[in-house]
């Protein structure tokens, strides 16, 4: 009696959230990926004929190939720039103490907290030519007339950074803190010095967290659609923008699905290939 | 390569709490084991802690080797520890973690590989260089903590309960191993340990801590046989402690009347006629007697442990529960009957090892 109570348990348990997930996000990516394989006419609309010719277009094209490297290229450049900026932010966080630390928590939390496009909408008013970041930089003397940084590369990576640094942070913190303080201190009694300390013991051990905050930043960046298109308009140029034309204005829906299936296989081929780098290298397990 | 090491009027507080370390002032001589023992929390691992710079004192100095050692970083400092913990580097094999401080050192590259081996051996493990620390037991664990620490050839070797995290065994063979170790390298040493059998078993000489401050420092036999204050006698071995009133005093002996006793003992500070004492007598310091005259009291037995190497008696005498060790093959001097509910005489052997404190339990 207990044997098929709990297996009907079981397959409750495992099975509503299976369906959900199955009706939910299988069954659209899968229809996605079929709709690849379509084709779209401007008078008959989407044509049910299996066939390559979307996958042809987008790598006969250079114009497809050289927005998904620019995206790429965005994304790596944001990895590297909210790493360097994170891993400080997150030995700041295991130093702080009592209030200190629960307003900085709190300054790591907002971003997060806040949509993504108020954030982007917020960087519109500090990054225009009259805007805060060029009066400050003006008024300290560092520059003469104001930059441009509405529509350009410089621009989208800014606000990328900001959304996504503190994911960053808080990955990099969650594997400094499970470093004991005890190796720290043996290795100073070892000879070592703070930088030796930190390039020999802390940066090793910390890199599980730089590996995975690294990933999900760079995911975040490749996916990243509001930001990109907000700051960078129609002159910097990301796939997920690219997806959206062909979606919502030129209603080429089998070739946006094709934009976005090839898309998410770059990006996962990338984090794959940095997953076994990682396993390989003994950072993960 | 050892050296001195010596603590200057040191103090120590966390934040606004009752110091940790109080005016300690200590020498330890070149090539000197020096146990520093004391329950949790008297300031042992502190002490260890300012030594080797991880801790600034407040007040008072560090000298190692007669060289000061304010504002010299940890890392200057030719101190090896070897924590409670061990803290071997996970990400690093056994022989990098040896290797480590020599590389930190600048030895020359072409001999860290015959020096690693060198100090493996000395702790006696072979085989496992390549291995990393989760796969040794806690006791290879150990030996490669003491092998990355003498590597350099330190100053000063510096333990934290080397011995608590081991099982009774392991305990004796690591504790033979670290006297051998000790013997080889002539390594100035300072143990921390909560343990007073380990402190009497591995120190020269041991300093007794308690809530920061030095009780006593002297030799194993010195703490043990005249323990300068109640909590060291109480702390140190095991002893009777019995209070009562001096009645006499008289050229540094006090005669002490207590509940069901009378004894003379060693005045260990000032024990003036009225005041009261605490006498304290080690349980294998007396035996029975055959009669009243000879005994400094009368008591009934209450139990016989026997221990095979000793026998122990618990004896009430009084409202004290007063313990008697004799040792497996001793008899009294005349037979009488050893069981529960027997009426003994109790005697001191060694009356000079009868002490009496002007303070009582409650007042230590």
């Amino acid at each position: 009696m207990d044997n098929v109570r709990n297996r009907t348990a079981l397959t409750l348990l495992v099975g509503i959230p299976s369906a959900f997930l199955l009706a939910l996000f299988v069954v659209p990516m899968l229809t996605m990926f079929l709709a690849t394989f379509y084709r779209f006419d401007p008078t008959a609309g989407v044509v049910r004929e299996i066939s390559l010719t979307n996958y042809v277009r987008f790598f006969s094209d250079g114009y497809y190939l050289e927005v998904l490297a620019q995206t790429a290229v965005i994304s790596g450049i944001v990895v590297l720039i909210s790493l360097v900026l994170g891993y400080p932010a997150a030995m700041l966080l295991l130093r702080l103490q009592g209030m200190g630390r629960m307003i900085f928590i709190g300054l790591l939390l907002l971003p997060l907290l806040t949509s993504a496009v108020v954030v982007t909408y917020g960087w519109l008013i500090l990054l225009g030519r009259g805007g805060f970041v060029n009066q400050v930089l003006q008024d300290i003397g560092l520059i003469r007339a104001p930059l441009q940084f509405m529509y350009t590369k410089l621009g989208v990576v800014i606000g990328l950074v900001h959304v996504v640094l503190s994911f960053m942070t808080l990955s990099i913190a969650s594997s400094l803190q499970r470093i004991d303080d005890k190796l720290i201190w043996a290795a100073h009694s070892l000879g070592a010095s703070p930088f030796m300390v930190f390039r020999k013991i802390i940066w090793p051990l910390s890199l599980p967290g730089v590996v995975a905050g690294s990933m999900l930043v760079f995911a975040l960046s490749m996916s990243a659609y509001a930001t990109p298109v907000l700051i960078g308009g129609a002159r910097v140029k990301v796939m997920s923008y690219l997806i959206y034309q062909q979606q919502m204005v030129l209603y080429d829906l089998p070739f946006g699905a094709t934009l976005a299936v090839i898309l998410m296989v770059t990006t996962s081929v990338a984090l794959g290939f940095a997953t076994l780098r990682a396993t390989r290298g003994g950072i993960l397990s | 390569m050892s050296k001195s090491v010596e603590l200057r009027n040191v103090w120590k507080s966390y934040g606004a709490d009752t110091p940790v370390l109080r005016d300690v002032s200590l020498r330890v001589m070149p090539g000197e084991r020096l146990c520093l023992l004391g329950p949790s929390g008297s300031g042992k691992t502190t002490t260890l802690n300012v030594i080797a710079g991880f801790t600034k004192p407040d007040r008072g100095s560090v000298l190692i080797g007669g060289v000061p050692q304010e504002g010299i970083a940890p890392h200057k400092r030719r101190v090896g520890v070897v924590f409670q913990s061990y803290a071997l580097f996970p990400h690093m094999t056994v022989y990098e973690n040896v290797a480590f401080g020599l590389k930190m050192h600048k030895y020359p590259a072409a001999d860290i590989p015959a020096r690693v081996r060198e100090c493996l051996q000395l702790v006696r493990l072979t085989d496992v260089e390549k291995r990393y620390p989760a796969q040794l037991s806690g006791g290879q664990q150990q030996r490669v903590a003491l092998a990355r620490a003498l590597a350099m050839q330190p100053d000063v070797l510096l333990l934290d309960e080397p011995l608590s995290n081991l099982d009774a065994k392991l305990r004796r063979e690591m504790r033979a191993e670290l006297l051998d170790l000790h013997s080889r390298t002539q390594v100035t040493m300072i143990f921390v340990t909560h343990d007073q059998e380990e402190a009497l078993t591995l120190g020269h000489r041991i300093a007794v801590l308690r809530d920061g401050q030095l009780q006593q420092v002297g030799t194993p036999d010195e703490l043990y046989n005249t323990p300068s204050n109640l909590f060291v006698a109480d702390f140190i071995g095991e002893s009777n402690l019995l209070p009562g009133r001096v009645t006499r005093h008289e050229g540094g002996v006090a005669t002490v009347q207590g509940n069901g006793f009378l004894c003379d003992a060693r005045a260990m500070g000032l024990c003036q006629p009225g005041d009261t004492v605490t006498v304290a007598i080690r349980p294998h310091n007396l035996t029975f007697v055959s009669s009243r005259d000879k005994a400094l009291g009368e008591g009934r037995v209450l139990r016989v442990t026997y221990m095979g190497g000793r026998t122990e008696y618990e004896v009430a005498v009084g409202p004290h529960v007063v313990l008697v060790w004799l040792a497996a093959d001793e008899r009294p001097a005349h037979a009488v009957p050893m069981e529960p509910g027997s009426v003994v005489y109790l005697a001191p052997r060694d009356a000079a090892k009868v002490l009496c404190y002007p303070e009582t339990k409650a007042t230590t």
